[in-house]
Parts: C-alpha cells; structure tokens; sequence
C-alpha cells in the first residue's frame, strides 16, 4: 500500500461528505434491521423490535455524529500536533530553517513579482463587459502590404516598415471606413490608436498620450461613462473635425482633482479646442496594452500638420489609402463565431482591395497585385485589446525571458530544499525508527514530514514579499516593461497563484524524502545508533552523495554567474564606434521609438535647437537624427547599389544631421560627411555594406544607390549619390549584434539631439533641459539622459538575470558549504573511535587531517566536475544572452572551480581539525 | 437479548486501549462482514466479555475505512436491502499481523512480569 494510496483515501473521506453520509445511512439501517430481525426470531413482534434496535443502536443521529467526529477531528487533532511538533523542532533547527525559509522565499518571490508582471501586461482582459465577445483584426501578411507603396514620397523615414507602430495590424482610414460600413457580423467595428499630443488647458502645455478613436469605440466596448457621456457616433461624423473629447479617468483625477464642473471646459490638443463632454470609467486604460492615453479624442481630428510633407506622415491622416496608422477591433454579434466574422471580413476587404485599391498602385508587377488583392485579413481575439502592438513588443520579449528565468529559479529552489529535506530526514533516521517502533503508522510519519514542509513554508512565503518587491523594481528598468506596465504592482491573484504553485513545489520536495524515511527498518537504525557503530552505510553514502550533487549545483551556477558577468563586461568593453561618454542625449515628440508626427519637429527647429545648446558654456558639439543612436528599434530595408550585380542588400540606417560622426567620433573612411548645406540627394553608408559588396570603400564614393523609394508619377526608382563612408558604427540597441549595412540620409527634421560636454552628467542634463524650455518652450522632451543609460537601457535584461544569477549561486555555494560540513561533521563524529585508535596507535595529526580532507576533496572534485558539465550543457540555453564569450568558457569555468575548492576547503577546515584532537583516550573509553 | 448494566456485571469488561481495530480487522479477516455482524461475532467469539455497541464500533469502521486498512462493498442481503461488507485491504492485514506480534510480545511481557512478581 503506497502513500499515494493513503493519500487518496485520506482525501476521499475530507471531500467525500456526501458519500460518507449515504454509506452511513446504509450501515445503520443495515444494522437495525438485522438486529431487529434478530429480536423477532427471539419472539419480540416486529414494532417493537425495530423499536428496541433503534435503542440499543444508541440513536441513529448519535452515532452518525461520532463517527464524524471521528473523521474530521482526527485528522485535524493531528495535524495541529503535527504542526506545533514541527515548530518546536525547527525552531531548535535554526540554521537549517533559515536556509531553507530563505531558499524558498527567494524562489516564491521571484515568482511572485514575474507572474505579477506577466498576468497584468499580458493576461488581464479589458475591463469591459463580456470581453471575449471582442475580435481584433489583423493583416497578418506584412510584407505584401508595403511591398508596393501607392506613393514613393512615403518611404518610411526608418525603412520598410510603417510609423504607425507594429506589424500587420494597422489599416487606413478610408480602409476603416469602407469596412465599417459595410461590415455585419459585428456589432459595431471600431478604430484607434495612440499618440503623444500636447494638451493644452488654460495657457499651460503639456504633453500627454491622447487616444484616436472613432465614434464607435466606447459602445463597442460597452463603457458607462464616470461622467458625462462617452464618444459617440456624432462626434466623428466629419473628416477633419472633432470638437469633443474624453478624460480618461485617472487623468480626470490628476489634472482636475475630479472636479465635478470639468464638463464644458475646453482643452486643446494639438492646438485644436475641444470640449470635455465626459469622463471615462475608472480603471480603463484604452485599448493597446502598454498605452495609457489621458484623452479620448475623435478620431477625425485633423493633424493640425500644414507642412505638406510632414502631413503625409502625420496622423491622423483621413484620406490616404497607403498610410496605415488604424488599429481595428469588433464586438461579435451574438451567436456569431470568430470564423464565420473571419470569412465574411475577409470577402469585404478582398473586394475592396481588388475594386477600389489594387487600381492605385504605382510600380506593381502583376504577381505583387495578385499578393496585394489576395492579402488575408485574420481575426484574433481581442479580450486583452491590442496586444501585438510595437510598444509592447520588448515587453513581451523580456518578459517571456524573465518567465524562463524566474522559474528556472523555482526550479533550482525547490531541488535544493528537497536536498535540505532529504538530508535532514536521514540525520532524523533514528528518531523516526524510534516512532515508528512507538506505534507511529506511516501516514503519521508523513503528515509529520509534510507539517515540516508547512512550518517552512509559510513563513516562506511571507518573506517572499520583500523578494517579490525587490524584484518587481529591479524587472521594471527592463526595456519595455516601464512603458507596458507603469504602475506594475505586486498583483493579489498572481501572488496568490505563484505562492500556490511554490508552496505545491515546496510541499512535493518535502514529500520525497517520506518514501525513504517510511522505509526505515526501525530495528536495523535504532540497533546501529545503539551501538555506534558506523550506521547504516547507505545514509552516510547517501548523504556524501547528497552533498556532491550541491558541489555540483552550486558549481553549475557559480559558472553560469561567471559566465553572464563575463558577458556583461565584455559588452560593457564593446567598441561601439562612437564615443558615448560625456554625452547626453534627449528627443522631442517622440518617446520610446514612436514617432509623433504633429507634434515637436518642425523644419527649422533642429537648427534652432542645434545652434542654442552649442552654446551652452562647456558643450564642445553637438549632433541630432531622427531616431536615437542605441534604441532597440530599427527598422531595415532593402537596397541596391547601381553598377553593382548584387542580390539586395537588407539595411538599417538612420536620418541625420550634419556633422553627426564627426560628434560621435566615428571614423569616416571615405569622402565626407553631411554638411548644414547638403541637400537630400546624398547618402552615407558604412563599411560592412562595401564590404558585402566587394568593394573598397574609396571606390564608393559617387555611386548612386537604391533604397525602395518610386516617383509617384512614373514609378521610376529614386536614387541618392554616396558622399561618404563610415567605418563601424553600432545603431541599434542590440549592440551584440553583428553590425548591418548601414545607410544614412540627410534630413532636415530631426528629433533626437546628442550634446557633448566637458559639464558633470547632472549640471550638463539641466543645462540642456533648461535651454530646451527656453528655445522652445512648447515643445515636450522625453527621454532626456545619458548616452551611457540609454546603452545601459538596453542590456536591462542581461543585467537583471546576471544578479539573479549572483544571488542564487552565492546562496546554493552556501548551501553546498553547509552541505559539506553536514557529512563531514557527521563522519568525524561517526568514526571517533577508529580516529581515536589510529591516533592511539601513533599517527601523527597531520594524517588524521588529511584523511578527512581526502574525504572532502573526493567528492568536491565530482561535484565540480559535475558542476561543470553541467553549466556548459544548461549554459547553452542561455546562449542568448551571452555575448563574446561561451557558456563553457574555460577560463570562467577555472575561476568557478577554485572559488567551490577554496569554499570546500573552508567548510571541510572545522570537522578536519576536530578530527586531529580527537582524545584517544576518552574516545575509546566511551566504547 | 436484554441490555444488562454495564461495567458491574461479572464477566463483561471494556475493550482495552487501541485494540479495538485489531479485533475488527482479526473478524473481517476471515470474512467479509458487515458492521452487525462484526459486532455479533465479537460477543460470541469473546462469550459476551467483550460487547461493543454501535457507536464506538462504526466511527472505528471508518476510520480504518480511511486509513486504507478496510475496504468496502455494497451488496444485497438476504432480504433485497443494500449492505456494507467490510474486508481488510493488504495494507490492513500487514498492519494486522504488525499488531498480532506487538500484542503478543506485550501479554507475554505481562504475563512473565505477572509470573515472576
């Protein structure tokens, strides 16, 4: 009968009440009517003979109630004493409880805080009612949709993909119209998206994210507004027009201190006055997962962009079919399947694609039309709104990351607690052998070890929170997650859920020393500690094992923390081809690698700007682009360059501005590059594009080259004349990557400005803030900081996993160290007597010392061994994060194994020096 | 039958401390019982020295019922009503026979104290 098999029953009879009952009703009449019957043969008649049973039974609800009584409270009686047993013993214990506590704490903290994370960036629905009635739509083939542009003017400013902000699940306006129009499995079809506005109340500016929505948007969702009315379909009845808007509420409460006359004031977004009409309801955020707008605005407002090449880029934009900037989701209609909504969206937007778009193109090739009109539209739920959207891309990425990471850590807790376990349950041999020939059943024995586990882990998950807090701020400078998640808290449901799985995990690693434990001979243990003699040979076996496989953890994670500081650094040492210190950096209308067209840059303002923070006593240049130097997000294109046979090279590269290597101290190793005066015909590529080519880059220089771009009129390719060659500049915040070709266009927008200065960091970042105010004063700046944090921004994730990492091995070195001082400990004790009679028969101190330091280097040297294999095997999983160096590096690898010898050797040091003063005398005597 | 008076009454005792289960278990053993049963061997098998009334008799059925150490199944007796037969399960009759040695050992434990005094 195994202990799986008790448990069920234990089980059954807890959560079997119904079962019970109706088994006892059967007993009882069963037994009445045979004691009855009993009486009748005896001569009573049949009345009174029921009447007697029924007495004699001692009242049927009596006797039920007992044995109630005796189901329930037994098994909570003892578990009480159970539970007050395990306190009182590892209160004593207090080395081993705390290690084990805070192993555990340390690996249910992690969880927590992750989990947290994950379940409110990723898993929590809208707060809407009957969320799962909502459908996103999606382009899921990108590549066709930007394959052909309808206008080359349109070639995006950082390659192929649109600014909109993410992949496949953007439409146009008049795309979003003509689906909304003629749609029917939805209820309604809406539109939005998000952008960075300036708002303006009462002459003063700031900026905020404002939410585009279209008329539909809150009945689709279903909202109630807080206050007022919400959007609705007369407010964005006209192209161009809007002259409503909605707070949302936490910026109701920020701003205006949830004042009740709030309604009918005017604000202005982008210069445009719209009247608050009302408030959204508390606690909705909109709808893309990583965007918390502070308005709803209609989604027809104009742009308020007049420069004409800007409106083509800005948004909203109301009229071009090419311009994808609308995100789409529907309500289903009742009874209507996401499948059957699927087939009929997509023969609506086919047939538009064909009649009313596919005749725009310019420059298709039959086969990129056929692609173009038979692109597939999916739908996908939307319970979460937008999730797939580019902001909360490098959330998802890190995230996915910190979920491996995190119960990796679970993981390696939960194996070194069911090794503490273990250990201690075999040091406990004897008292359990005791118990068991006292009477103890074997479910006893168990409920007492899973008490241990209880005692543990509670307190366990209590100090988990100070972890789960530490790690929560410490997941929060991770890219992305900020932005996705602003206001991340310590979530109760994930915590609840992550400290259920932990204390399951912790419980399953207490359980698995019972099976051995309930083994136990009582009469061989308690015999062998009788006698003192060397006991069992299989528990000291047992645990010298025991204490390997921790070397061997330890070492395992010793290496890897070896490995992720090696990587650290040597990304740290990375030559980026710019020189980044002493630089701060900041942009305007933009903020985390979206661009907010409308807002900000202006012809004119990059020079204005350029030429009042080079003015700034102590900066000694100055440089700006259109996307910030070391920010994850670039996007690539495909170029050709003319007179070269070559298949398309694919690109990354930026917009920038005049004497922008020259600041960042790149080399140049041909030609030139851009000046104030440069027109937008030149272009500056670097090295590796010559190279892929074949070519020299003296031999560069004139060539023209072919980025994408067409004439809206003739379809004829735009090309641009190399003036200049760049040696090895790292653009993207991936800095481990290997570098791409590179090509660079003069532009005269800009919105990222680099100032180089003599200034510390601080005086420098005030200086240029102060100067901005001044020169520019409507004009909001994000990301004002250090060259070197906006480096450090982007390797987040490495960092957070490299102190993880840290941690967690200096905790399993201790416990390894502990470990191994447990078995020698012990051993010396064990073998006093042979000590004492080889001291007695003449060996010298230094002998009984090595003999015992034999013991501890024959398994240090397995565990390190072990330790070792095993870190290069598991390191691969990590591969990702390395860089320049390999999970097995040797030379780590080295350095790890004389750390473990070094700490081996120290806990080794006590029980080897007890040995040597073993007394002969009192030793032997004792036998 | 008639209820005699407990405890006073020469030749009637109360079941000793925690031998209970074994008695049931030695019952079942030889076949599967249900709980009247159970109780009406036990006075004949003791000659009325040992007599166990329901309520102490079922909360100790089910409790070995729990602990794995009973098994049950419902039949139909003789006269077309649902009965429970108790029979022990393997884990039961181990734990039977641990006890039939443990018992052993203390009544000749006792006995040789009682011999020697």
């Amino acid at each position: 009968m195994t202990i799986l098999y008790r448990i069920r029953a234990l089980a059954r009879w807890l959560f079997r009440r119904e079962e019970i009952e109706r088994a006892l009703d059967t007993d009882l009449e069963d037994y009445i009517e045979r004691s009855a019957a009993e009486k009748v043969r005896a001569g009573m008649n049949e009345a009174e003979a029921r009447r007697a049973a029924r007495i004699e039974l001692g009242g049927v609800e009596q006797t039920k109630e007992s044995v109630r009584v005796r189901l329930s409270f037994a098994v909570i009686d003892n578990t009480l004493a159970d539970l007050r047993l395990a306190f009182r013993t590892l209160s004593r214990q207090k080395t081993f409880s705390a290690v084990t506590v805070s192993t555990l704490a340390l690996g249910i903290g992690v969880n927590v805080a992750i989990f947290s994370l994950f379940q409110q960036v990723l898993l929590r629905p809208l707060p809407v009612p009957e969320p799962e009635r909502l459908v996103n739509l999606t382009d899921p083939v990108a590549d066709p949709k930007f394959a052909v542009r309808m206008d080359p003017r349109l070639f995006a400013t950082q390659g192929g993909s649109n600014e909109g902000g993410e992949r496949g699940t953007v439409f146009s306006y008049p795309m979003f119209r003509d689906l909304e129009r003629d749609q029917e499995p939805f209820t309604g079809l809406a539109a939005h998206t998000f952008d960075e506005a300036k708002i303006a109340i009462d002459e003063r500016t700031r900026p905020a994210t404002a939410a585009y929505v279209s008329g539909s948007y809150f009945s689709v969702l279903g909202l109630r507004p807080a206050l007022g009315r919400l959007l609705g379909p007369d407010d964005d009845r006209v192209d161009g027009r809007a002259e409503s808007v909605v707070l949302s509420h936490a910026y109701w409460q920020s701003e205006f201190g949830g004042s009740l006359s709030v309604l009918g004031r005017t604000l202005a977004i982008n210069e445009v006055p719209l009247t608050i009409v009302g408030v959204a309801p508390r606690g909705f955020h909109g709808t893309a997962v990583s965007a918390r707008p502070s308005v709803f605005v209609p989604i027809t407002i104009s742009s308020g962009v007049t420069d004409a090449f800007a409106a083509n880029l800005a948004i909203p934009n109301h009229t071009r079919r090419d311009h994808y900037w609308v995100r789409l989701f529907g309500r289903l209609e009742p009874g209507v399947t996401r499948e059957q909504a699927g087939s009929a969206m997509n023969a609506l937007h086919r047939a538009i694609l064909s009649e009313v778009e596919a005749p725009l193109l310019s420059g298709a090739d039959e086969q990129q039309r056929e692609a173009f009109r038979t692109r597939p539209l999916e739908l996908v739920p939307g319970a979460r709104g937008q999730t797939g959207s580019r902001v909360l891309d490098p959330a998802r990425n890190s995230l996915e990351r910190l979920v491996a990471v995190s119960g990796a850590v679970l993981l390696l807790c939960c194996a070194n607690v069911a090794g503490l376990m273990l250990l201690r349950a075999t040091s406990r041999a004897g008292e359990v052998a005791v118990r068991a020939s006292l009477g103890a059943t074997r479910a006893r024995l168990a409920s007492l070890q899973l008490a241990e586990a209880l005692v543990l882990a509670l307190p366990a998950a209590i100090l988990s929170l100070p972890f789960a807090w530490f790690t929560l701020r410490g997941a929060s400078l991770v890219p992305g997650i900020p932005a996705a998640a602003p206001d991340a808290t310590l979530s109760p449901a994930a915590a609840l859920i992550a400290m259920g799985f932990a204390l399951a995990a912790a419980l399953a690693a207490a359980l698995l020393p019972i099976r051995s434990l309930i083994r136990t001979k009582p009469g061989t243990v308690l015999q062998a500690q009788g006698a003192r003699h060397t006991t069992t040979k299989g528990v000291a076996r047992f645990r010298a094992t025991l204490a390997t496989a921790q070397v061997a953890l330890s070492m395992g994670l010793v290496a890897m923390t070896g490995v992720l500081a090696q990587s650290l650094a040597n990304i740290a040492r990375l030559d980026l081809g710019a020189d980044i210190d002493s630089v701060v950096m900041f942009e305007i209308g933009r903020r985390d690698g979206i661009s907010l067209p409308g807002l900000g840059p202006r012809l004119g303002t990059a020079g204005r700007l350029e030429e009042a923070l080079a003015a700034i006593p102590g900066v000694s240049s100055t440089a700006s682009s259109l996307s910030p130097l070391l920010s994850l997000q670039k996007g690539t294109f495909n170029v050709t360059v003319q007179g070269v046979d070559a298949e398309p090279l694919r690109a990354s590269g930026d917009r920038i501005g005049p004497n922008f290597f020259e600041m960042f101290g790149t080399e140049v190793l041909a030609g030139r590059e851009f000046n104030s005066t440069d027109g937008a015909e030149g272009v500056i590529v670097n090295r590796r594009l010559a190279e892929r080519l074949g070519l020299a880059p003296d031999s560069m220089i004139g060539r023209r080259i072919d980025a994408g771009a067409r004439r809206i009129d003739t379809g004829a390719a735009v090309t641009y004349e190399i003036v200049g060659v760049i040696g090895d500049l790292r653009l993207s915040g991936k800095v481990t990557e290997d570098i791409q070709p590179q090509v660079f266009f003069p532009t005269p927008i800009r919105d990222t400005f680099y100032v180089r200065g003599a200034l510390p960091p601080e005086a420098l970042l005030n200086a240029v803030r102060e100067t901005v105010a001044r020169v520019e004063p409507t004009i909001p700046v994000f990301n004002l900081q250090t060259m070197k944090q906006q480096f450090r921004a982007n390797i987040a994730v490495e960092r957070f996993v490299a102190g993880i990492s840290t941690v967690f091995a200096v905790l399993a070195t201790a416990l390894a160290a502990l470990g191994l001082y447990g078995v020698l400990a012990f051993s010396v004790a064990q073998r006093s007597r042979e000590i004492g009679l080889r001291v007695a028969l003449g060996a010298p101190t230094g002998r009984i010392r090595r003999m015992v330091l034999r013991q501890v280097a024959r398994m240090a040297i397995v565990g390190i061994v072990l330790g070792a294999i095993a870190a290069a095997v598991l390191g691969r999983a990590a591969q990702s994060l390395l860089f320049g160096v390999e999970a097995g590096d040797p030379i780590v690898l080295v350095a790890a194994a004389v750390l473990l010898a070094a700490v081996t050797l120290g806990a080794a040091y006590i029980p080897a020096r007890r040995a040597s003063r073993v007394d002969p005398m009192s030793a032997l005597r004792y036998e | 039958m008639t209820r005699q008076p407990k405890g006073v009454v020469e030749g009637k005792l109360n079941i000793p401390q925690g031998t209970l289960e074994l008695l049931i278990l030695t019952i079942v053993r030889r076949e599967p019982l249900h709980g009247y049963g159970i109780a009406q061997r036990l006075k004949a098998l003791t000659r009325g020295t040992f007599e166990i009334n329901p309520g102490s008799l079922f909360p100790a059925l089910y409790a070995l019922e729990r602990d794995g150490k009973l098994r049950c199944e419902e039949r139909l007796s003789d006269n077309n009503r649902q009965a429970r037969y108790y029979t022990p399960t393997a884990s039961g009759l181990k734990h039977l026979e641990a006890e039939e040695r443990r018992w052993e050992r203390v009544t000749a434990a006792i006995s040789s104290v009682l011999q020697g005094a």
